[in-house]
Protein backbone atom coordinates (compact mmCIF):
# COMPACT_ATOMS: atom_id res chain seq x y z
CA UNK A 1 0.00 0.00 0.00
CA UNK A 2 2.98 2.31 0.42
CA UNK A 3 4.68 3.44 -2.78
CA UNK A 4 8.21 2.87 -1.51
CA UNK A 5 9.98 2.53 1.80
CA UNK A 6 11.95 5.77 1.57
CA UNK A 7 11.26 9.11 -0.05
CA UNK A 8 13.84 11.57 -1.38
CA UNK A 9 13.95 15.24 -0.38
CA UNK A 10 16.15 18.24 -1.12
CA UNK A 11 16.69 20.69 1.74
CA UNK A 12 16.16 24.36 0.79
CA UNK A 13 19.35 25.40 2.63
CA UNK A 14 21.20 22.30 3.87
CA UNK A 15 23.31 21.13 6.77
CA UNK A 16 26.92 22.34 6.89
CA UNK A 17 29.20 19.98 8.80
CA UNK A 18 32.35 20.84 10.78
CA UNK A 19 34.49 20.53 7.60
CA UNK A 20 32.26 22.98 5.75
CA UNK A 21 30.61 20.38 3.49
CA UNK A 22 26.98 21.12 2.65
CA UNK A 23 24.49 18.23 2.81
CA UNK A 24 21.13 18.77 1.09
CA UNK A 25 19.89 15.55 -0.53
CA UNK A 26 18.30 13.09 1.84
CA UNK A 27 15.78 10.32 2.27
CA UNK A 28 12.97 9.91 4.79
CA UNK A 29 11.11 6.73 5.72
CA UNK A 30 7.51 6.57 6.94
CA UNK A 31 7.14 6.78 10.70
CA UNK A 32 5.71 4.13 12.99
CA UNK A 33 3.91 4.07 16.35
CA UNK A 34 7.27 3.27 17.95
CA UNK A 35 8.86 6.39 16.40
CA UNK A 36 6.15 8.55 17.96
CA UNK A 37 6.04 6.88 21.38
CA UNK A 38 9.75 6.28 22.08
CA UNK A 39 10.76 10.00 22.13
CA UNK A 40 8.08 10.78 24.75
CA UNK A 41 10.29 9.06 27.35
CA UNK A 42 13.28 11.22 26.40
CA UNK A 43 14.05 13.78 29.17
CA UNK A 44 14.78 16.45 26.51
CA UNK A 45 11.23 16.06 25.16
CA UNK A 46 9.75 15.96 28.66
CA UNK A 47 11.38 19.29 29.55
CA UNK A 48 10.71 20.83 26.11
CA UNK A 49 7.91 19.28 23.98
CA UNK A 50 9.20 21.15 20.91
CA UNK A 51 12.24 18.85 20.99
CA UNK A 52 9.97 16.00 19.85
CA UNK A 53 10.34 17.28 16.27
CA UNK A 54 14.15 17.02 16.49
CA UNK A 55 14.06 13.44 17.83
CA UNK A 56 11.34 12.30 15.41
CA UNK A 57 13.16 13.64 12.36
CA UNK A 58 16.47 12.13 13.46
CA UNK A 59 14.73 8.73 13.61
CA UNK A 60 12.99 8.82 10.22
CA UNK A 61 15.66 10.55 8.12
CA UNK A 62 17.78 7.67 6.86
CA UNK A 63 20.26 9.59 4.67
CA UNK A 64 21.47 13.16 4.45
CA UNK A 65 24.19 13.94 1.93
CA UNK A 66 27.33 11.99 2.76
CA UNK A 67 26.82 12.03 6.52
CA UNK A 68 27.53 8.68 8.13
CA UNK A 69 25.18 9.19 11.07
CA UNK A 70 21.95 11.17 11.46
CA UNK A 71 21.28 12.11 15.07
CA UNK A 72 19.48 14.87 17.03
CA UNK A 73 22.70 16.95 16.99
CA UNK A 74 22.53 17.11 13.16
CA UNK A 75 18.86 18.13 13.29
CA UNK A 76 19.72 20.87 15.83
CA UNK A 77 22.25 22.26 13.35
CA UNK A 78 19.72 22.68 10.51
CA UNK A 79 18.50 26.16 9.57
CA UNK A 80 14.92 26.66 10.77
CA UNK A 81 13.71 26.89 7.17
CA UNK A 82 14.94 23.33 6.62
CA UNK A 83 13.21 22.14 9.80
CA UNK A 84 9.93 23.64 8.59
CA UNK A 85 10.41 22.00 5.20
CA UNK A 86 11.14 18.59 6.78
CA UNK A 87 8.10 18.96 9.05
CA UNK A 88 5.99 19.45 5.94
CA UNK A 89 7.57 16.45 4.14
CA UNK A 90 6.99 14.30 7.26
CA UNK A 91 3.33 15.33 7.50
CA UNK A 92 2.60 14.72 3.81
CA UNK A 93 4.50 11.43 3.69
CA UNK A 94 2.64 10.01 6.68
CA UNK A 95 -0.78 11.33 5.66
CA UNK A 96 -0.71 10.37 2.00
CA UNK A 97 2.14 7.82 1.63
CA UNK A 98 4.02 10.13 -0.77
CA UNK A 99 5.44 13.66 -0.78
CA UNK A 100 3.74 14.97 -3.93
CA UNK A 101 1.37 17.92 -3.76
CA UNK A 102 -2.07 17.78 -5.39
CA UNK A 103 -2.63 21.06 -7.22
CA UNK A 104 -5.09 22.48 -9.76
CA UNK A 105 -4.31 24.46 -12.91
CA UNK A 106 -5.71 28.00 -12.41
CA UNK A 107 -6.79 28.13 -16.09
CA UNK A 108 -8.31 24.76 -16.97
CA UNK A 109 -8.91 23.66 -13.34
CA UNK A 110 -7.53 20.22 -14.12
CA UNK A 111 -5.99 18.59 -11.05
CA UNK A 112 -2.55 17.00 -11.07
CA UNK A 113 0.30 16.13 -8.72
CA UNK A 114 3.66 17.86 -8.55
CA UNK A 115 6.91 16.62 -7.08
CA UNK A 116 8.12 18.93 -4.29
CA UNK A 117 11.62 17.51 -4.04
CA UNK A 118 13.52 18.21 -7.25
CA UNK A 119 16.35 15.84 -6.32
CA UNK A 120 19.31 16.28 -8.60
CA UNK A 121 18.95 20.04 -9.00
CA UNK A 122 21.32 22.31 -7.12
CA UNK B 1 3.04 17.19 13.59
CA UNK B 2 3.08 14.03 15.65
CA UNK B 3 0.23 11.50 15.64
CA UNK B 4 -2.22 12.04 18.56
CA UNK B 5 -0.84 9.68 21.25
CA UNK B 6 -4.27 8.62 22.57
CA UNK B 7 -5.37 7.63 19.08
CA UNK B 8 -2.07 5.84 18.55
CA UNK B 9 -2.49 3.75 21.74
CA UNK B 10 -6.08 2.95 20.76
CA UNK B 11 -5.05 1.68 17.32
CA UNK B 12 -2.15 -0.40 18.67
CA UNK B 13 -4.40 -1.93 21.38
CA UNK B 14 -7.19 -2.57 18.85
CA UNK B 15 -4.93 -4.51 16.47
CA UNK B 16 -3.17 -6.40 19.27
CA UNK B 17 -6.51 -7.38 20.82
CA UNK B 18 -8.15 -8.64 17.62
CA UNK B 19 -5.21 -9.93 15.59
CA UNK B 20 -2.88 -11.05 18.41
CA UNK B 21 0.10 -9.64 16.57
CA UNK B 22 3.18 -9.07 18.76
CA UNK B 23 3.49 -5.56 20.21
CA UNK B 24 6.80 -4.82 18.46
CA UNK B 25 5.33 -5.81 15.10
CA UNK B 26 2.28 -3.53 15.53
CA UNK B 27 4.48 -0.68 16.76
CA UNK B 28 6.71 -1.02 13.70
CA UNK B 29 3.87 -0.63 11.15
CA UNK B 30 3.76 2.67 9.30
CA UNK B 31 0.80 4.89 10.23
CA UNK B 32 -0.81 4.20 6.86
CA UNK B 33 -0.51 0.42 7.18
CA UNK B 34 -1.74 0.41 10.78
CA UNK B 35 -4.78 2.48 9.76
CA UNK B 36 -5.40 0.07 6.89
CA UNK B 37 -5.59 -2.96 9.24
CA UNK B 38 -7.73 -1.06 11.77
CA UNK B 39 -10.18 -0.31 8.93
CA UNK B 40 -10.14 -3.96 7.77
CA UNK B 41 -10.91 -5.30 11.26
CA UNK B 42 -13.66 -2.68 11.69
CA UNK B 43 -15.17 -3.73 8.36
CA UNK B 44 -15.21 -7.35 9.54
CA UNK B 45 -17.02 -6.25 12.70
CA UNK B 46 -19.62 -4.35 10.71
CA UNK B 47 -20.28 -7.37 8.51
CA UNK B 48 -20.60 -9.65 11.53
CA UNK B 49 -22.95 -7.16 13.25
CA UNK B 50 -25.14 -6.90 10.14
CA UNK B 51 -25.26 -10.69 9.81
CA UNK B 52 -26.19 -11.17 13.45
CA UNK B 53 -28.91 -8.46 13.34
CA UNK B 54 -30.40 -10.07 10.20
CA UNK B 55 -30.44 -13.43 12.01
CA UNK B 56 -32.52 -12.07 14.89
Amino acid sequence: MTESAEHPFLLPHGYRDAEGTLHREGRMRMSTAFDEIAPLKDPRVQSNPAYLLIILLSRVITHLGTLEFINPKVMEGLPSGDLLYLQDVYRRLNETGHTRLRVACPHCEQQFEVETSPVGES
Amino acid sequence: MSYPSERLSEEVAFLSYYLHWPRDQVMALSHAERQHWVAEVSRLHERLNEASSRGR
